[in-house]
């Protein structure tokens, strides 16, 4: 019981507490008036909140999508399809970041919304190809032995392919996250708020608070969320 | 003889031609060798001076293209070339550390007369064009609303005129200018009005973000060859809030000694540089991918200061 405390409640406080410490002492000790103006509560509230936005939204559109064509295109009938498909997505994984939000910039304009859209594109890729791989490196004889205890194609793969592949499945979903943290502060320069305004602005004025800030939330919601997933997937296997 | 004293009389021999073939390449004659800084901008004006020289039949030598302020100042204290073109707001705060002026006169006068008594350098005409900080509207907008100042601007926020696309009197900044002393809050609070919302972007899409009219207002800088492509107008900072850096050609002294008529030269050309004809020349190297020789040739002949 002490333990589960711990894991679920303790020690995301103290990461949680790493972060204020640093905002709590920047916003009151402000060096000049610049670092003052542009680290108040109220502003770094207001990048927090977008950049979970950024994160939630592209995330949760992702994660459906990702799985679903995981799903999909490791099915028989779209297998060879499915195949063709991961070497696409490896490729446009190559594609760096800012490039993906540059060039919807330049087809959809700017602000949140263009830089949610980019962001979900881009975390499909990992989530997809593990969903995709997870489920096609489930042992043969496995699968067959359920066809051979009479298994329905769909409890096949509710019973049998996904509880398998759900490590790897989850493994998708922790790097996209970790990619997604850091991919959303590029949002800035095209309008979309987040941390990044924060880590642009201290670095186009050269005031390292300013980035210190930014960097220190963008990396402590990383860490906390891959931690955070990372237990909940141990319970759940551990639980089934 | 052994290789090796062989091998090191051949490289002293070598060495001894060598500086001997470089002494004798050293110009006989006075030149001016004209410097310029790296960004398009100086390579243009650089080729003005020495296109404009050199129809005068001064001899003149090509080192534009140096590097950074701090590199083309240097290699003109030390004399490596004779003039480049400067900024007054940089080289007040940056080689004279004195506070910045938002005056244009007094940024000149002040620079002009320092250099001049503390290193024999002499500061020709400044151009009317300020590459400073500017708020820029779409041409159009601009015109329909009689808009022409920053004070206009003010004066039509605070009165509730309809604002142009996309409805409301935003404004699109780069992240410099939103955190700057002299930047964002101080311009509103120096104008007396607000904007009714404002987005941070990067510096490079601001111009774009006006002219797709996603924003209604928005910031630059004042001679981007954007500013011509798009149609935008710079509106006047008429309570001089931004820090002034017109362009003037600094010269040494001693070339000066050699060549009295440079001033005469440059002056008139210096005159006519305006942020409209900067930015229209910037285009065309930056967008039209013409040389910045070509761009200067063309248009010294255009206005007619060379045959």
């Amino acid at each position: 019981m002490l333990r589960t405390l711990w894991v679920w409640i303790g020690i995301p406080l103290i990461m949680i507490g790493i972060a204020a410490a640093i905002v709590i002492y920047s916003v009151n000790n402000p060096p000049d008036s610049i670092v003052a103006r542009m680290l108040t509560y109220e502003r770094v509230f207001r990048v927090i909140r977008e950049h979970m936005g950024l994160l939630l939204v592209s995330m949760t559109g992702a994660t459906i999508v990702g799985v679903a064509g995981g799903i999909m295109l490791s099915r028989p009938s779209l297998y060879r399809i499915g195949r063709v498909m991961e070497t696409i997505v490896n490729i446009g994984q190559t594609v760096p970041s800012l490039a993906v939000l540059a060039l919807f910039y330049t087809i959809l304009g700017l602000g949140f919304r263009v830089a949610v859209f980019a962001l979900f594109l881009y975390s499909i890729l990992p989530i997809l190809r593990n969903t995709f791989a997870g489920i096609d490196g489930v042992e043969h004889s496995i699968i067959e032995a359920a066809r051979g205890m009479g298994m329905r194609p769909l409890r096949i793969l509710t019973r049998i392919e996904l509880p398998i592949a759900f490590p790897i499945i989850v493994a998708g979903l922790r790097t996209a996250i970790v990619i997604n943290v850091g991919a959303a502060t590029l949002a800035t320069f095209i309008g979309g708020g987040g941390l990044g305004d924060l880590i642009v602005t201290g670095l186009s004025v050269h005031r390292d608070m300013i980035i210190v800030n930014g960097a220190v939330i963008a990396a402590i919601t990383a860490i906390l969320l891959d931690y955070l997933i990372g237990k909940a997937e141990e319970r759940v296997v551990r639980w089934s | 003889m052994s290789i090796k004293r062989l091998l090191t009389l051949s490289l002293v021999l070598i060495f001894l031609v060598g500086s001997l073939f470089v002494m004798g390449c050293e110009p006989d004659e006075p030149t001016v060798t004209v410097g310029s800084k790296e960004f398009t901008e100086q390579l243009i004006l650089g080729q003005i001076a020495l296109v404009a020289l050199e129809d005068a039949g001064i001899p003149v030598e090509d080192e534009t293209n140096l590097g950074g302020t701090v590199v083309a100042r240097e290699a003109l204290e030390r004399g490596d070339i004779g003039m480049y073109w400067e900024y007054t707001g940089t080289a007040l705060v940056e080689f004279m550390g004195h506070d910045v002026i938002t005056d244009p006169e007094e940024a000149y006068a002040t620079i002009a007369e320092w250099d001049q008594t503390e290193n024999d350098l002499v500061w020709l005409e400044k151009t009317p064009f300020n590459n400073t900080y500017t708020v820029m509207m779409r041409q159009e907008d601009a015109e329909e609303m009689g808009i022409e100042t920053i004070s206009d601007l003010a004066e039509a926020i605070n009165e509730g005129v309809e604002a142009p696309e996309p409805g409301e009197w935003s404004f699109a900044t780069d992240h410099e200018y939103e955190a700057r002393d002299d930047g964002l809050e101080q311009l509103q609070v120096h104008y007396g009005f607000e904007f009714e919302s404002y987005e941070v972007m990067d510096l490079g899409i601001t111009y774009g973000a006006l002219n797709d009219g996603m924003h209604a207002t928005a910031m630059g800088f004042a001679t981007d060859a954007r500013i011509a492509e798009f149609n935008l107008v710079n509106l006047v900072d008429d309570q001089e809030f931004h820090p002034v850096y017109n362009c003037s050609p600094v010269v040494r002294q001693d070339i000066l000694d050699e060549f009295p008529e440079i001033p005469d030269i440059l002056n008139p050309i210096a005159a006519v540089l305006t942020p409209e004809v900067m930015s229209s020349l910037n285009m065309k190297v930056d967008l039209e991918e013409e040389l910045p020789r070509e761009v200067a040739e063309e248009w010294l002949r255009e206005e007619g200061f060379i045959e």
